[in-house]
């Protein structure tokens, strides 16, 4: 997976995963890139002001582009938070992978003795928080605004299974969108077409918990979704290194 | 639309959609022939700069 | 290469000889459908196109795998060939989807999953062409088209499960119960002739197609050498 040549036998066995001490050091390589983007961001503060900022707009644009009367309301609510999610989504990827070639740091990450998937899945994890922590103060800026209670655990196991297939997918996505000239509207470009299954599914499974459906019925809306999250961090942990490769 | 007496007349969106198919596909084709013709129009005139550098 | 290839005259020759013949099985030896008249003849190119638009993606993903595995520069070629060449055909199917519909539904356009995942599949293939457009450096272009057509080829069959789901749970208000028929007729045998000989000639065109695509690359990278050459001395 890393293109070492033969003779650096000491980083190879840092780098190797499987390797039996060195999967602390691979998580503890993932723990760390997380960390920085989160200290940095806590310093900031400017990715996740902005993300809020948009998501409350679209909100607030959704409230005039759609007349809710309360029983439209409970069925379109899942819809309209997926959209918000959706959008948000793509401002926090683009800022996050921007941030990082603008100032150099993934040149600085690909020269530590690090395994090139330890990068993507610290990223990843990294944008995951990131989105999970603006879904957190949407819902209930969303709840008070519509009167609609969202706070149940359904509807949270959902979200949080549709922001980690969101944030895997994307963060390859946004790593390749980064690195091209039309940067800013490739992204969701690229990224909105393979989301399709995801997103049609966490509305579906959203809605089905909010509208208190059997299990049964929704079932079916949860296992795409985690088969398609099992699917796509695998697929981007094998071509991540292509993609950041110089 | 289920007719009682023989089949419905589509004829026209048959002819649509032919016309489409037909269409597509040989507007492809002139495009990569068209493409070709400027390639060795470029190929003639770097023919002509390479024999007058020689 | 050249000059063209004998292999490839012959293979014109062919290809649109078997194609006339196909026009011929499918406006006139087939059949006409009892309900919907004429308009069902439509129906053989248009499933031949899909069934081109889907292969050239699948060639498209596969070759991917194989550059990014070897990094050798035909491989990529192959892609874009087959790429451009998938976007034709999924347009095609597309489009004549649409003009099928329309007289059976009476609607241009049915949130068919068949349907809908093809024009999916065709924005993909546009952000795929969109994403190489704007990359300057050839190896990463290639590579990054690589990865891209791979998750979008994934991608695909898991939007058609769902939105499949999506339809057996909300059927369309206009049309049939049944999401999986749209225009739904039993083939005779006849029938299934033309769809056979159909989609072995949009076969037949698509590799012709793709090798005069790829022989048109290997030809402007020769000559966007040369031009780099004339133009730094």
């Amino acid at each position: 997976m890393s293109e070492m040549p033969p003779t650096m036998n000491i980083t190879e066995q840092k780098i190797e995963p499987r390797a039996n001490g060195s999967l602390r050091a691979y998580l503890r390589s993932i723990a760390a890139i997380v960390w920085k983007d989160l200290a940095a961001e806590f310093r900031s503060r400017e990715l996740i002001g902005a993300m809020l900022v948009f998501a409350a707009l679209v909100i607030v644009v959704f409230n005039f582009a759609l007349e809710l009367d309360i029983r439209t309301r409970e069925t379109v609510t899942s819809g309209v938070l997926w959209v918000t999610f959706a959008f948000a989504g793509t401002l926090g990827l683009n800022r996050s992978m921007a941030i990082e070639k603008d100032r150099g740091c993934l040149d600085g990450l690909l020269l530590a003795p690090v395994d090139r998937s330890a990068i993507y899945f610290g990223k990843a994890i990294g944008n995951l928080f990131f989105m999970l922590i603006v879904e957190a103060i949407i819902l209930p800026m969303y709840s008070v605004l519509y009167n609609v209670n969202l706070f149940q655990p359904g509807l949270i196991f959902v979200i949080l299974l549709g922001s980690i297939g969101y944030t895997a997918v994307g963060t390859l996505l946004a790593s390749m969108a980064v690195q091209a000239r039309t940067r800013d509207v490739l992204l969701p470009i690229l990224l909105f077409p393979v989301l399709i299954p995801l997103l049609l599914a966490a509305v579906k499974a959203s809605n089905g918990f909010l509208q208190g459906f059997e299990i049964a019925e929704i079932m079916p809306w949860v296992n795409i979704m985690i088969a398609y999250d099992v699917i796509f961090i695998a697929v981007a942990f094998m071509v991540f290194d292509f993609v950041v490769e110089e | 639309m289920i007719f009682q007496e023989g089949p419905a007349d589509t004829l026209n969106y048959m002819i649509a959609g032919y016309a489409v198919i037909l269409g597509a596909i040989g507007l492809y084709i002139v495009n990569i022939i068209l493409r070709f013709r400027n390639l060795r129009q470029d190929e003639a005139l770097l023919d002509e700069i390479d024999a007058e550098h020689a | 290469m050249e000059h063209k290839p004998k292999a490839l005259t012959v293979l014109n020759w062919l290809t649109g000889a078997v194609f006339v013949v196909a026009l011929y099985i499918v406006l006139i030896w087939a059949p006409q459908e009892a309900i919907m008249g004429d308009v069902q003849r439509v129906f053989y190119f248009h499933v031949s196109a899909g069934w081109v638009g889907a292969l050239a993606f699948l060639v498209t993903a596969i070759v991917g795998g194989i550059y990014l595995a070897r990094g050798e520069q035909r491989w990529d070629r192959v892609a874009q060939a087959s790429v451009e060449i998938g976007v034709v055909f999924a347009f095609i199917n597309i489009v004549t989807g649409s003009i099928w519909a329309r007289p059976i539904w009476n609607t241009w356009w049915t949130w068919d999953p068949r349907l809908v995942t093809a024009t999916i599949m065709e924005l993909i293939y546009i952000a795929y062409m969109m994403l190489r457009r704007g990359i300057e450096d050839p190896d990463r272009r290639a590579r990054f088209g690589a990865v891209y057509s791979i998750v979008g080829f994934i991608s695909v069959p898991l939007t058609f499960l769902s939105i499949r789901i999506f339809r057996t749970i909300h059927p369309i208000v206009v049309g049939s119960s049944d999401p999986a028929a749209l225009g739904a007729f039993d083939m005779t045998v006849d029938m299934r002739v033309a769809f056979f000989f159909s989609l072995f000639t949009f076969t037949l065109l698509y590799i012709t197609l793709l090798w005069h695509r790829l022989r048109l690359q290997v030809k402007m990278e020769k000559i966007e050498e040369r031009k780099l050459r004339a133009l730094s001395s």
